[in-house]
Order: C-alpha cells, then sequence, then structure tokens
C-alpha cells in the first residue's frame, strides 16, 4: 500500500471562511433544523391533543426546511464560486478552559447539497407516514420523532466543527433508538433499537478519541481552523494524521454500517418502514460517508491510509451483497443493500474522490428511499407480511408501486441512463483510476453484479410470477390492494428522481457536481486508468445485465422454490453468523465480566470492609470483656486506629 | 461593601427551620410541611442572590468572618468561588425538590423534616467554609441527619447500612482531622483559617502524609474505588430523600474537597500521586459500570452508576488540566441533576409498587408514558447525550484529561460504551415489553411528583444546551487552582533538584 497516490489537487477547503450578510438564506439557515427541532419538542408535548393535525404540523415544518434548504443552495448558487462557503455563529456553547466550541453552521456546497437531500426526501416521507401510520395509536409521537430525526440529521450537516457534527451524530443514533423501538411492545424490536444505539456507541468511541487528538494537534475542533492547518500542523503521513483519519472512520463505520460494526442496520428495519427510508436514504447511514468528505484535507495526508478505507468499503460492499442474495424478509434484503452500496460510497471518499461518493450517497439517497417506500407499500397491502416467498404476482394489484420499485430496481442495479449508473460507475472509475487499487475495481464490478441479481430477485418475488399467499394461522388471508395518494405520490417522485439524478453529475469532469463540490472537498485520486474507461464501463455494465437475466430466468424458470439452508447458500441466510459470533466472542464474555464483578465486589471487597468490622468487635469484646454496641466498638477501634496515626505524623514531625 | 451575611444566611436559614419545625405540635403536619418548604425556597432564593453577585474572577468572595474560638486560632469565616458556587446552589436547589418528594411521609414527620433541613445547612457549611476546623464540624455534622435519614426512614435492612455509611464516613473524617491539626501546628501562625495553612510550606513526606489523610476523607467520600462499597446499601436502604441528597449533593465534597484541599495544599504530593488517583478514577469509571450492568435491583444500579460517573469527575481532577478540571466541577451539579432525578423518579415507583426489583416491571412505558418518558429522557443525560447536560461536563473532562494524561481519558472514553449499556438494559427490561406484573393498572405521575421533575428537566436541557454561564463562573478559580498546584509543585521539584545537587 506504499504505492503514492496522486497529489492533491486545488485549493485547501475552507481556506476562506466568509459571515454571509444579515437576512440572507444562509444567516437564517440555523432555522434549517431548529424548527422542526421546535416542532418535535411540541408535538411531544401536546401531540396528544393535536391528533391527526400532528402529521400537518410536522409536515409544515419539514417543509419549512426544505424550502429554506433549498434557498440556501440557490444563494450559494448566486455567489461567485470562491465565495460559496460560509460560517454562520449563534452563540457560545461549551466554553472550559481553553475548549472553546460555538453553536454554529458551515454552510457551504458540500452542506448544501445534503441539505437538499436530508429536507426533500424527508419532506416526502414525512408526507407517505400519513398513509402508512394511519390509525396507529401513537401517530403524533411517530411524527414529533421524525421530525426529530431530520433536526439530528441537519445539525450533523451543518456542525461547522467536530463537536457540532457530534451533536447531531449522537442525536440520529437517539432517534434510531427511539424509531427503530418505536412499536417497543415488542420485546425484539426493542432489543433491535439498543443494539443500534451500543453498536453506535461503540463507533462513537473512535470519533471521540479523533477529537481528543485533533485538540492536541490543532488546539481547536473548528473545521474552519483545522482543516486549512492541516498540512502545515500535521505534515504529510504522520502518524497523528494517520490515527486522526482512522479513529473517524472508526465512527463512520458505525454510523454508516461498514465491517465490522455494520450489524446494527439489518436489524434496525424493525422500526416502522418509513423509518427504515429516512434511516438508510436521507439520514444517519451516510453520516459517515459525509464525515470523511468533509474531513478529506486530513485524508489527502495520509492517501495510502484512504486505500484502507476502499478495500474495506469493497469488501463490506461484496460480503453483504452475498447476504442479501439469500435473504427472504422484503425489508431485510433492502438493508444489506444498503450496506452494500455504502461500501461503494465510501471507494469513492477512500480513494480521494470525494465528488463520486458523495454523488452516489445523492442518487442511493432517491432510490434507496424509493425501495424502502415501495417495500412500505407492498406490506401495507399485505397485511405486514415480509417474506419474499410469500409474496408474488402483485404487479397487477398495485401497479403504481410495482412500476416505481421497477424504477428503484433498475437505478440501483445500475442500468444506464438511471442514475445509479452514473454514480457506480463514478465511484468504479475511481477505483480503475488509482494505482494499487484495481483489485477494488473488479470486486467492485462484481458487486455490480450481484446486485442486479439479489434486486430483480427482490422484485420477481415480489411482483411478478404467481401469487403464493397463504392464509394466516387464524385463516385470514390479505387482500392486496394499492396503496392511497398520500403513499404513491412520493413513490411516483422518487421514481422520477432515480431516473434522472445521474444528470447531477454526468460527466466526473465537467458535471455539476464535479464543479459544485470543489470548494468543499480535496480531491487525491488517482488519474491513470489501467484500462480505457468506455470498455470499464462496458464491463461493469455488462456484468450487471448478466446478473439480471441470470435472475429472471432462474426465479422465472427453476428457482420456484426458496433455496434449502445447507451449505453455502444456508451460511449466506445466516448472514454468515457474523451476529452469533459476536454474542459469543463479545457479549457472553461481557456479561459473565460483569457478573464475576459483582460477585467480587460483593464477596471480595465488601467481604473485606464486613470481616474487619467484625474482627474489631470481637476484639472490642475480648479485650474490654465488655458487652459493647456494634457502633460503639466500631467507634473506638476507628478513634484508636486514627490516634495512632496522628501519633505517628507527630512523632515523625518532631523528627523531621 | 456587604451589608446583609449572605453567606450565613444561607446556613443559618435551614439550621433555623429545623429549629422551628422541631418546636411545632407533632400533630401539625401541614405546618411542619409548609415551614420547612418555606424555609428552603427562602434558602434558594438567597443563593440566586450569592449568583447574581458573585463576579467571574478567581478568588473568594462574599467573605465573612468573625471570631469564634480565639484562643485556639478558630474563626468562622466563609467565601466563595467558582468551585463552590454552584455546588451551593445544587444543594439549596435540590432541597426544596427533596422536601416535595417526602411530602408523603407520615412516620416521623418533624424528626424527617429538621433533619433534611439541618442537613442542608451542613451541607452548605462544608462548601462555604474557609476555616478548617469550620469545615470539618460541618462535614461531621452532616453524618448526624443522614444517619437517621437511613436508620429511622429506611427500609429492611437499614440499620446495617446506616452504621457502614457512618464509619466510613468518620474513619475518614478522622484522617483528616489528625492531618488539619498537624498543619495547624505545623504552621505555628495560631490560626485555622484556610489561608493560614495554605501558606504552610511543608517537605515532601509531610505533604505526602497529609495528603493520604485528606485522600481518605475524600475518597470514601466520591466515593472512589475500593471504597465505593458503603455506597449500594446506604443508596438501597436509604428512603428517596436521603439517596437525593446523597447522590446529589454529598458525594460531591469528595470532588469538592480535592479541588479545595488537596490540590492547593499538597501540590507536589498532588503530582506524586495523580497517577494513582487517576488509576483509581478508571477503575471507577470502568469497574462501577460493570458491576451496575450485573445489578437486579434498580437503586443498586444508579449507585454503581454514581461509582462510574464520579470516576470521571476524579479523572478531570487529577489530570491537571483546565479544561478537564473545569468540566469536573460542571459535572458534578450534572451528576446531581441526573442522578438526584433518577433517585426521585425510583422513589416515586418504590412509593407505588414497594419493589426494586428490575425483573418484576414489564411495559412501564405503555403503562405509565409521563414517567417512562422523563425517565428517558434523564438516563439520556446520564449516558452524556450531546444537547444534554451530562455531555456539557463530560466531553471537557475527557478532552481535557487527553491533553495531559491520554492514557487515562482513552481508557475512561470506554465507559461511555458501558454507560448506554447498564442504563439502556434496565431501561428495555422495565419499560419495554407489553405491560405485565407490577406495571398492570399503576397510576402516572401525579401533579406533584411532575412539579417536583419539571425543574430538573428543564435544567437539564437549559445546562446542555447551553452551560456557558456555568463555566463562565467556574473557569477562573478552577484554571488558577490547577496552574497554581503545577506551579508550585514545578518549583517545590526544581528546588528538590539543588538540593540533591550540593
Amino acid at each position: 500500500m506504499s504505492a503514492v497516490l496522486a497529489a492533491s489537487e486545488g485549493v485547501v477547503p475552507l481556506t476562506q471562511v466568509l459571515t454571509a450578510p444579515g437576512g440572507s438564506p444562509v444567516d437564517l439557515a440555523w432555522l434549517i433544523p431548529v424548527v422542526p427541532a421546535v416542532s418535535a419538542g411540541l408535538l411531544l408535548l401536546f401531540g396528544k391533543r393535536l391528533g391527526r393535525l400532528a402529521a400537518a404540523v410536522a409536515i409544515t415544518a419539514m417543509g419549512y426546511s426544505a424550502v429554506a434548504s433549498t434557498l440556501v443552495f440557490a444563494f450559494l448558487g448566486s455567489q461567485p464560486e470562491g465565495g460559496r462557503t460560509f460560517v454562520r455563529t449563534v452563540g457560545t456553547w461549551i466554553s472550559a478552559g481553553p475548549l472553546q466550541v460555538d453553536w454554529s453552521l458551515l454552510v457551504d456546497p458540500l452542506a448544501s447539497v445534503m441539505l437538499l437531500l436530508v429536507t426533500w426526501v424527508g419532506l416526502l416521507i414525512h408526507i407517505y407516514s400519513i398513509g402508512y401510520m394511519h390509525g396507529d395509536e401513537r401517530y403524533p409521537r411517530f411524527f414529533a420523532y421524525m421530525n426529530l430525526f431530520a433536526a439530528s440529521m441537519l445539525i450533523l450537516v451543518l456542525g461547522s466543527s467536530f463537536l457540532t457534527l457530534f451533536v447531531g451524530w449522537e442525536l440520529v443514533g437517539l432517534c434510531s433508538y427511539l424509531l427503530v423501538g418505536f412499536w417497543f411492545e415488542n420485546r425484539d424490536y426493542a432489543t433491535a433499537a439498543k443494539k443500534a444505539f451500543i453498536v453506535n456507541r461503540i463507533g462513537d468511541v473512535g470519533f471521540m478519541i479523533a477529537m481528543f487528538l485533533v485538540f492536541f494537534a490543532f488546539g481547536s475542533l473548528d473545521f474552519a481552523q483545522v482543516l486549512p492547518e492541516a498540512a502545515t500542523v500535521l505534515g504529510a503521513g504522520s502518524v497523528t494524521a494517520v490515527a486522526i483519519c482512522l479513529l473517524l472512520f472508526v465512527g463512520a463505520t458505525g454510523k454508516s454500517a461498514q465491517i465490522p460494526l455494520y450489524v446494527w442496520l439489518p436489524d434496525a428495519m424493525a422500526g416502522p418502514t418509513p423509518v427504515s427510508a429516512l434511516i438508510h436514504a436521507a439520514t444517519m447511514v451516510t453520516a459517515g460517508v459525509y464525515l470523511l468528505a468533509r474531513t478529506s484535507p486530513l485524508w489527502a495526508l495520509v492517501p495510502e491510509w484512504g486505500l484502507l478505507v476502499a478495500w474495506i468499503g469493497v469488501i463490506t460492499a461484496l460480503v453483504t451483497a452475498l447476504i442479501a442474495c439469500a435473504q427472504r424478509d422484503l425489508k431485510k434484503i433492502l438493508a444489506y443493500s444498503t450496506i452494500s452500496q455504502l461500501g461503494y460510497m465510501f471507494i469513492g471518499v477512500g480513494l480521494g474522490d470525494q465528488v463520486a461518493g458523495i454523488f452516489h450517497l445523492l442518487t442511493h439517497g432517491f432510490f434507496k428511499a424509493l425501495l424502502f417506500l415501495a417495500a412500505g407499500s407492498v406490506m401495507h397491502a399485505m397485511a405486514n407480511r415480509t417474506d419474499v416467498w410469500g409474496m408474488g404476482g402483485l404487479l397487477r394489484v398495485m401497479p403504481i408501486t410495482a412500476i416505481t420499485a421497477l424504477v428503484g430496481v433498475l437505478a440501483i442495479a445500475g442500468v444506464p441512463p438511471l442514475s445509479g449508473f452514473w454514480s457506480k460507475e463514478e465511484v468504479l472509475a475511481a477505483a480503475a483510476d488509482t494505482p494499487g487499487a484495481q483489485p477494488i475495481w473488479l470486486l467492485g464490478a462484481i458487486v455490480a453484479g450481484l446486485t442486479a441479481f439479489y434486486m430483480v430477485r427482490w422484485f420477481y418475488l415480489i411482483f411478478l410470477g404467481s401469487p403464493r399467499w397463504q392464509a394466516d394461522a387464524d385463516g385470514s388471508v390479505p387482500h392486496p390492494h394499492e396503496s392511497p395518494l398520500s403513499m404513491t405520490l412520493p413513490l411516483v417522485v422518487l421514481a422520477v428522481l432515480s431516473v434522472i439524478g445521474g444528470l447531477l453529475n454526468i460527466n466526473p469532469e465537467t458535471g455539476f457536481l464535479h464543479g459544485w463540490l470543489e470548494p468543499s472537498v480535496l480531491r487525491y485520486a488517482g488519474e491513470t486508468p489501467f484500462l480505457a474507461e468506455a470498455m470499464a464501463i462496458v464491463l461493469v455494465v455488462a456484468l450487471s445485465v448478466v446478473g439480471l437475466a441470470v435472475a429472471l430466468l432462474a426465479y422465472g424458470r427453476r428457482w420456484t422454490r426458496p433455496a434449502p439452508s445447507i451449505g453455502a447458500a444456508g451460511a449466506a441466510q445466516r448472514a454468515f453468523y457474523v451476529d452469533r459470533f459476536y454474542e459469543t466472542v463479545v457479549m457472553v464474555p461481557g456479561w459473565l465480566l460483569a457478573k464475576g464483578l459483582a460477585t467480587f465486589d460483593r464477596l471480595g471487597i465488601d467481604g473485606l470492609v464486613n470481616g474487619s468490622g467484625r474482627a474489631t468487635q470481637r476484639l472490642a469484646s475480648v479485650t474490654r470483656q465488655l458487652q459493647t454496641g456494634f457502633v460503639r466498638s466500631y467507634v473506638l477501634a476507628v478513634l484508636a486506629g486514627a490516634v495512632l496515626v496522628g501519633a505517628m505524623f507527630f512523632g515523625a514531625g518532631v523528627g523531621w | 461593601m456587604q451589608s446583609v451575611p449572605l453567606l450565613t444566611l444561607l446556613i443559618a436559614i435551614p439550621a433555623a427551620t429545623a429549629v422551628v419545625v422541631a418546636l411545632l405540635s407533632p400533630t401539625a403536619r401541614s405546618a411542619v410541611r409548609g415551614v420547612s418548604l418555606l424555609g428552603s425556597m427562602i434558602t434558594f432564593a438567597v443563593s440566586l442572590l450569592v449568583l447574581a453577585r458573585f463576579e467571574s474572577v478567581a478568588g473568594f468572595q462574599l467573605q465573612e468572618s468573625a471570631a469564634w474560638i480565639p484562643q485556639w486560632g478558630i474563626s468562622y469565616r466563609l467565601g466563595v468561588d467558582g468551585i463552590s458556587l454552584f455546588l451551593v446552589l445544587l444543594t439549596t436547589f435540590i432541597m426544596p425538590l427533596t422536601l416535595l418528594a417526602g411530602w408523603e411521609q407520615s412516620e416521623r414527620i418533624k424528626g424527617y423534616y429538621a433533619c433534611l433541613l439541618s442537613m442542608e445547612a451542613a451541607l452548605v457549611g462544608v462548601f462555604l467554609a474557609l476555616d478548617l476546623v469550620l469545615f470539618y464540624v460541618f462535614f461531621e455534622a452532616m453524618l448526624v441527619p443522614m444517619y437517621a435519614l437511613i436508620g429511622i426512614w429506611g427500609s429492611a435492612n437499614r440499620r446495617y447500612a446506616a452504621i457502614k455509611f457512618f464509619l466510613y464516613t468518620l474513619v475518614g473524617g478522622l484522617f483528616m482531622l489528625v492531618a488539619i491539626l498537624y498543619l495547624y501546628f505545623a504552621s505555628g501562625a495560631q490560626s485555622f483559617a484556610y489561608a493560614d495553612l495554605l501558606a504552610v510550606s511543608l517537605t515532601s513526606t509531610e505533604q505526602a502524609l497529609l495528603f493520604v489523610c485528606f485522600f481518605a476523607a475524600f475518597a470514601i467520600k466520591v466515593p472512589l474505588f475500593p471504597f465505593h462499597t458503603w455506597l449500594p446499601d446506604a443508596h438501597t436502604e436509604a428512603p428517596t430523600v436521603g439517596s437525593v441528597v446523597l447522590a446529589a449533593v454529598m458525594l460531591k465534597i469528595g470532588g469538592y474537597g480535592f479541588l479545595r484541599y488537596s490540590l492547593p495544599f499538597f501540590p507536589e504530593a498532588t503530582q506524586r500521586f495523580a497517577p494513582v488517583l487517576l488509576a483509581l478514577g478508571v477503575i471507577g469509571v470502568l469497574y462501577g459500570a460493570l458491576v451496575a450492568m450485573a445489578q437486579r435491583d434498580i437503586k443498586r444500579l444508579v449507585a454503581y452508576s454514581s461509582v462510574a460517573h464520579l470516576g470521571f469527575v476524579v479523572i478531570g481532577i487529577f489530570a491537571l488540566d483546565p479544561t478537564g478540571a473545569a468540566g469536573s466541577v460542571v459535572q458534578m451539579v450534572n451528576h446531581g441533576l441526573s442522578t438526584g432525578a433518577l433517585f426521585l423518579l425510583i422513589g416515586f415507583l418504590y412509593d407505588r409498587t414497594h419493589s426494586r426489583e428490575i425483573a418484576g416491571y414489564s411495559g412501564l412505558l405503555r403503562a405509565v408514558p409521563v414517567f417512562g418518558g422523563i425517565w428517558l429522557f434523564v438516563v439520556m443525560s446520564s449516558i452524556a447525550l450531546p444537547g444534554l447536560n451530562g455531555f456539557a461536563g463530560e466531553f471537557p473532562i475527557l478532552l481535557g484529561t487527553f491533553q495531559t494524561v491520554p492514557w487515562a481519558a482513552v481508557a475512561a472514553v470506554f465507559g461511555v460504551i458501558l454507560a448506554a449499556l447498564y442504563l439502556l438494559w434496565p431501561y428495555q427490561r422495565m419499560f419495554h415489553g407489553p405491560v405485565e406484573g407490577l406495571a398492570v393498572g399503576l397510576r402516572d405521575l401525579r401533579p406533584r411528583e411532575i412539579a417536583i421533575m419539571v425543574p430538573l428537566v428543564v435544567l437539564i436541557l437549559a445546562i446542555g444546551l447551553y452551560p456557558k454561564p456555568l463555566y463562565d463562573r467556574v473557569n477562573p478559580s478552577v484554571s488558577a487552582v490547577v496552574a497554581d498546584a503545577i506551579q508550585r509543585a514545578d518549583v517545590a521539584a526544581a528546588a528538590n533538584a539543588v538540593w540533591e545537587g550540593e
């Protein structure tokens, strides 16, 4: 990995930070997270009285943020190219000794596209929830949490320092806890919620230590202080730079569900489906990718360690794509596919082509939100059933859902000219262009084929073929139907975005996103393709088409029943036993340690204390032949001891 | 110019109220409660005046002094600085809430309220005293009402717990008394005044021994591993109000004592023993958390969580970094609010079901949603969620500690994961799942109980979002203490080097 990657190009981000004029959209950007946060608070306090109106309040709040984000984006666009980076300080937060952290926002091109994704996709998911959550007894609370989730992500995106970003980072963790465990009466769901929170916290430890190091090296946690100084303060290849970057990446593997901390995400689909859409598309899992893109000047110092990030990304992508091929739960397939697609994003940011990573983040936000909402629509129709083998033929009864879902499938499968094709090709191009990363390209191409396979499998088993559902134990049979407009409308909008999303950056060198993000990220990707670009593209598309065709043929003709749980298929169905492994290696020993220490505390330490107490008592009763009370004997012994020690002190004091 | 002795009032009002309450007729229940509450509210109001008059600079303010036993050099001296200010406010703030929480107490109500009020007087006295005998008197005086609270109004195993608590603290206190006396004789100034004893010059050996004596008193109070086993028993057996005062305020005397006495009096020994204290703090953080995880009694669990939380505080102090130490002071306040709130909530639950067994509950969030919501809020504060108060103290502690002693910060930061584990596990066990067992037919919080929790919830959020007012007042004093300790230790080390060189 010692291959020296191409030297970083361009101006270091945040070298020039401006203050926005009063009253401008950027000046008012602090309201973008605050409005949904306040709405969440109001809904939590008064939601019960509002009833169904709660949705209106929540959607209005999200709508405000979406419009305000758009205005921010437009405002940045109206500024000259070198002057699109603003810091807006709202007030002091923590000022402990030399540590000074403000509540302040960093509004720049990178933040602005994230804002658009979070608010608009978030808004669509909010609208979808009107229909999906209809009739839920905790309807207002659901919208409160959704608002809070969006607000947290907006804080994360807008935070102008490591620590303010970390606030959002932790709050999305809280919101996922609240929403994954929304139906907490079910103990499994509650467990999934706790797992999400704890696994994320493990990653957070890495993030926190990274911040300690940053402060140690820079005396500040502000991006505008740290990032432009990174090269001079740390120097290329320095140990501190490596440590900071890798620790940040540990945090990223937690939030963005990469090996080894991805295990929480498949379980997190225990929450209501709109929550999954929010977690997988607009909020939360994109945070790690965003963090790495945001800190690109640090990574540019240690590009060979970025290669490690890319490797972890591609291995994660491969492993979880294989698992996805064998799952039966329609949401779990999508969950593993998210992890796999996140792996692609890490290839992009890891190899220093942050634009490719963010591009894929955006297009994935469109089609993954679409796919999850389509899955929700299916569950809505199928009385909350989730086994794809118990579906089939739904195309006829719910055409809008089916066709929009198909768009999502083709987009994620990388079929040109849909959005996923463009962004995936860019990510893979980064791998192909970087010396030493060619194996990553190859594996990534294989993952593209697998993706096409398992997504078509997903689609086929749900929507095509003949119906396979049977009656429940209580004899009820689902009567599938198309979902209401509040649910289909977001599907249609997201389908359109999934088709045209590629326009954001059709050409990696001259595309819109490339130019737009330039002030925010420091690119260090390689530029030496090892095979002709056209050829690489053709190969990847060919692999995708093969995956697609195989799935169609296989599930259309041969595989009409689930694969038996043996051999490789069985292992993949059980997600390669990773959860079992963690349980045996971490959880059980940890629990035994806790139990053991508790016993030690009771018998060892406290035993010693009580033992000495009893000994004193016995001594007192022997020496004085008196039936002294419990207290008095103790006190006597204690006094005697104190006098003794005192005497020692005074004696010694005279001597000195 | 200061016409009204505010600090004296802070001690005198609760003390006088305690006397008045004791003189009332035992049957006048509402009079007892009303007078007590009024007294504690006035005390709180006075403490707000102190806050208003306080200036964000180092050194003691609003000082008062009078001769007390002049022939022995004992004086009555009070003063407040950035280290004690918010601990005093915490005490005066938590006390009316505690009194309200004990509203339904039916047995021996006079003694009950008199105990609480006299304890308030003693606690405030401990934080304000600037004469070491005065300090010692308050330090020991608060033992008696707490002993009574646990021993008389506690639950089944109260006698054992009360005696254990009493002896532990007494032993520590006696070591400290010996050290105070030694300082007095060593000074030759015929004075127990803080400033006079601060000026005593000590040899390295003297510093070491005296440090250990003070350490005995404060380590037990914190409580620091392995001197902590009195705490779970005291907490479990104490009535709710006892647990609240114990956790919220009394434990803080440990951290306060380290900053007020150990660092300034024995800078050289502080630097010498800092690694030991840091190690004990780290062990406390991790060990307390792990042991908490294995508890079946929710009150015991929270008690062990205090061991973990206050481990952080000790780390922040002995890292000898201004950020870490300021974080420690703020964190003492935060721990008081969060853990105080948790014990209050446990008390509300216990009042209804008379059970602290975690396994006995299921589905509380559905059964009693207001209670459940507030519980989760407080739990999030306790596991240091950014935006709530716990983070505003814990993060500076860890970041500051890392600057001087990286290993301690790195080791302690794993406590962050464990905290989430040991608090979310019982939350899930008790609050999630179907409504079963003791949760069936449970009544949600009453207005009085909500009224007790609201101020706590508001402060938890307010300090989380805007801790600046605290830090502004804490920073100068703490920075001065830390800088002074480091500087004097360095001077001493240089002198020793010269000495050895000759």
